[in-house]
């Protein structure tokens, strides 16, 4: 049984239809990636998986069940991290735990682990405003990490990283994936993360937004290092990439890896 | 475009500018006749005078009681009101017009009906400081709740917040800047307050003793007890600031 599964989804705002009738099914502990054009409904899908809004039509399930609101097993990695400009990063870090009813220095001592993975040790006392984007982008990733969620919602995660730390990030995101049998919803804007990362893209359009397209991802796990060097990702790659470009040409902002 | 002030420059400037005022404002004074127009000197020396007597302290003190306790009384009324009131829509809706129709109300033009009520003793004082102060702080509190983040909100409720620690992780740090903005705000009113009441109610405070000496053309007496209501609101603005700067320093030094 799928553990995510979206029936017949729409959205509206206004005249705007977010989405309209999406399908999509996550089974447990996969890990699929959702590519799309800029404003075509990838924030909005995730929001409504996580609870925040609810659909104007069909329903999404999670474990069977209809989704009526926030759950515990769920957590989103917010687009534009979101971080409490009050505290500082290791208690932004903590945030979840402390919610949970950690008392303030344990939450400290879980989350240490959690900032070491995402490079910030010597950070912990520095409030958002004195970080650079990547930075809190990294707190963000590692709020939601340490309260262990079985599914990760991940609005563009990575996307305010450069190109080194983001692989760093990648590598440690499977590693995590792999470890705790996490089930993960991936935004990105692009394809070769999502091939790396995936066992399954699927690629929107926009208005309404849509699934015009799944494309099962086939490589071996772990993923081989010269995993680009492999003439099936070259095809895959282009063939997503025209998928985006019919969708729409004047804004399909794919950033490379 | 962002040049570094030199300190010494600013306070020179500064006090540079202070001594021309003071100089010129002794000459002016002098020559017009000190009856309407007290000198600075003049000024200095009745605020000795006043000190050395002990009548400057025994007309200071009441005042600062009657300050401190309407003040006080303002922010434990106005802040936790203004909190709820700033979460909850409905309490919003019921208490808008009816807040704002006190704010505006000209408070001095009332005081002789509260006297009628509350007699002629310290509690019309106290309640009339508490009156000029609650709805600045209570109508702050209540713009810093919702003025919250909208996202911060969301995800709070993502991440299954309970409401206290809304309150404590989002609401409380979110308002607090807009908090302490009312109590700046509340800090002069409530010295506009106690004078008033004290001008209406008698007997005792500064309140009196301005308009003693001022009846008696004695203006530089009584511009000595308008001094230390002026420091009093400086030095207490001041320490506010510093206290500003010490609990929201993500709100301040994001600034820089
Ligand atoms: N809260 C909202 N109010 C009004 N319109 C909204 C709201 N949220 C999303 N929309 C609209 O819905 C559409 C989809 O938005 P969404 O944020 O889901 O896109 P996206 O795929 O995440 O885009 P991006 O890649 O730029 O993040 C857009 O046209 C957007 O303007
Ligand atoms: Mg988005």
């Amino acid at each position: 049984m799928a553990q995510i599964r979206a029936e017949n989804v729409e959205k509206h705002f206004g005249h705007v239809q977010a989405l309209g009738r999406l399908h999509l099914e996550v089974e447990t502990n996969e890990f699929v990636s959702v590519l799309g054009p800029s404003g075509c409904g990838k924030t909005t899908l995730l929001r409504i998986v996580a609870g925040l809004v609810p659909p104007d039509g069909g329903t999404v399930y999670v474990d069977g069940e209809p989704v009526t609101g926030p759950r515990p097993n769920t957590t989103l990695v917010f687009q534009h991290f979101r971080l409490l400009p009050w505290r500082t990063a290791e208690d932004n870090v903590a945030y979840g735990l402390r919610l949970r009813g950690m008392a303030k220095r344990q939450a400290r001592e879980e989350v240490r682990p959690y900032i070491e993975m995402v490079g910030l040790e010597g950070f912990e006392k520095s409030y958002p405003y004195q970080l650079s984007g990547g930075m809190q982008q990294r707190v963000g990733l590692a709020r939601a990490l340490a309260i262990d969620p079985e599914i990760l919602l991940m609005d563009e995660p990575f996307g305010a990283l450069d190109a080194q730390t983001r692989e760093v990030m990648q590598e440690e995101l499977l590693r995590i994936w792999n470890a705790t049998h996490k089930t993960v919803v991936f935004v990105t804007h692009s394809i070769d993360e999502a091939l790396v990362l995936s066992d399954k893209v699927v690629v929107m359009a926009a208005r309404p937004g849509r699934i015009i397209e799944t494309i099962e991802v086939p490589f071996p796990r772990p993923r081989p290092t010269n995993l680009r060097a492999d003439p099936v990702f070259a095809q895959l790659r282009t063939r997503m990439w025209e998928l985006l470009r019919t969708t729409e040409p004047e804004e399909t902002g794919v950033a490379g890896g | 475009m962002d040049r570094a002030e030199d300190p010494r420059l600013v306070w020179g400037l500064r006090i540079g500018f202070a001594l021309v005022v003071l100089a010129v404002w002794q000459v002016t004074a002098v020559r017009l006749g000190e009856n309407f127009f007290a000198a600075p000197g003049a000024i200095v020396s009745s605020a000795v005078a006043l000190l050395r007597s002990g009548e400057l302290m025994h007309y200071f003190v009441p005042t600062l009681e009657v300050l401190a306790w309407g003040f006080l009384l303002g922010l434990a009324v106005g802040i936790p009101i203004g909190l709820a009131i700033g979460r909850w829509r409905r309490l919003y809706w019921v208490s808008e017009g009816p807040i704002n129709l006190f704010y505006t109300t000209p408070l001095a033009a009332v005081i002789p009906i509260i006297l009628v009520i509350l007699g002629f003793g310290t509690t019309t004082k106290v309640f009339v400081v508490f009156a000029f102060v609650v709805f600045s702080v209570l109508i702050n509190s209540a713009a810093g709740v919702r003025n919250v983040d909208g996202d911060l909100l969301e995800l709070a409720r993502s991440y299954g917040s309970s409401e206290p620690m809304l309150w404590r992780e989002i609401l409380i740090p979110s308002a607090l800047p807009f908090v302490l903005v009312g109590i700046r705000i509340g800090i002069g009113r409530a010295l506009i307050g106690a004078v008033v009441a004290e001008f209406y109610a008698g007997i005792s405070g500064v309140g009196y003793l301005i308009i003693y000496y001022s009846n008696r053309f004695d203006v530089a007496s009584a511009l000595v007890p308008v001094g230390m209501l002026i420091a009093l609101g400086v030095g207490s603005t001041a320490g506010l600031k510093r206290l500003q700067e010490w609990l929201t320093p993500w709100a301040s030094e994001a600034r820089v």
